[in-house]
């Protein structure tokens, strides 16, 4: 039954700060999930920034991560917001996350693992204790 | 994450504004409402998910 099977959440954080809130709320998330579901945290700060050339030879890192977001239902997103957007480590890993074309989405249906659902949870820090390490 | 043909959730949104107030020492959320406001995240992003995958 669909019910009982177990969901697998994939965390982001938009932050590669030590100490991120941001990566602090994906910890919270994990006492509060409902029943039968798993979350990792996976660091796309590790993710080289996007570049068309490494496609010929994709970095050890982004296979990692192509590999999760094929394994997982979902995608809980955590960022701070930059400049009235999300971060440049979260976009990179959304450009990775698309690129090569088809790469992640496969030939799966696409209504199940290949499409993970996507949810922003921000947050948003006064402008004067805005750590951008 | 239109290419990828994603379904973003909208609502509920998690916004922790002033971050620094509702986090301890040790980085643990300790504000009750974005406790409360991401236990709904979660229960609703596992429903979509799981009335998507059907």
């Amino acid at each position: 039954m669909e019910k009982s099977s177990t969901l697998t959440i994939l965390g982001i954080s938009g932050s590669g700060r030590k100490r991120s809130f941001n990566s602090a709320l994906l910890e919270a998330a994990k006492p509060l999930l409902p029943p039968n579901t798993t979350l990792e945290v996976f660091d796309v700060s590790r993710l080289p920034l996007y570049n068309q050339d490494l496609e010929l030879d994709l970095p050890e890192v982004v296979k990692e991560l192509k590999k999760k977001i094929r394994r997982a239902d979902a995608i809980l997103i955590s960022t701070p917001e930059h400049n009235y957007s999300i971060t440049a480590v979260l976009k990179n890993a959304i450009e990775w996350g698309n690129r090569p074309p088809r790469d992640v989405r496969g030939a799966a249906n696409p209504l199940q693992s290949s499409a993970p659902q996507h949810r922003y949870e921000e947050e948003r820090e006064p402008s004067s204790t805005f750590d951008r390490s | 994450m239109i290419d990828l043909n994603m379904y973003p959730i909208n609502r509920p949104l998690l916004m922790v504004a002033n971050a620094k107030d509702k986090f301890d020492e040790n980085l643990k959320l300790t504000d009750e409402e974005s406790i409360q406001t991401l236990r709904d995240v979660l229960s609703s992003l596992v429903d979509w998910t799981r009335k998507l995958q059907r």
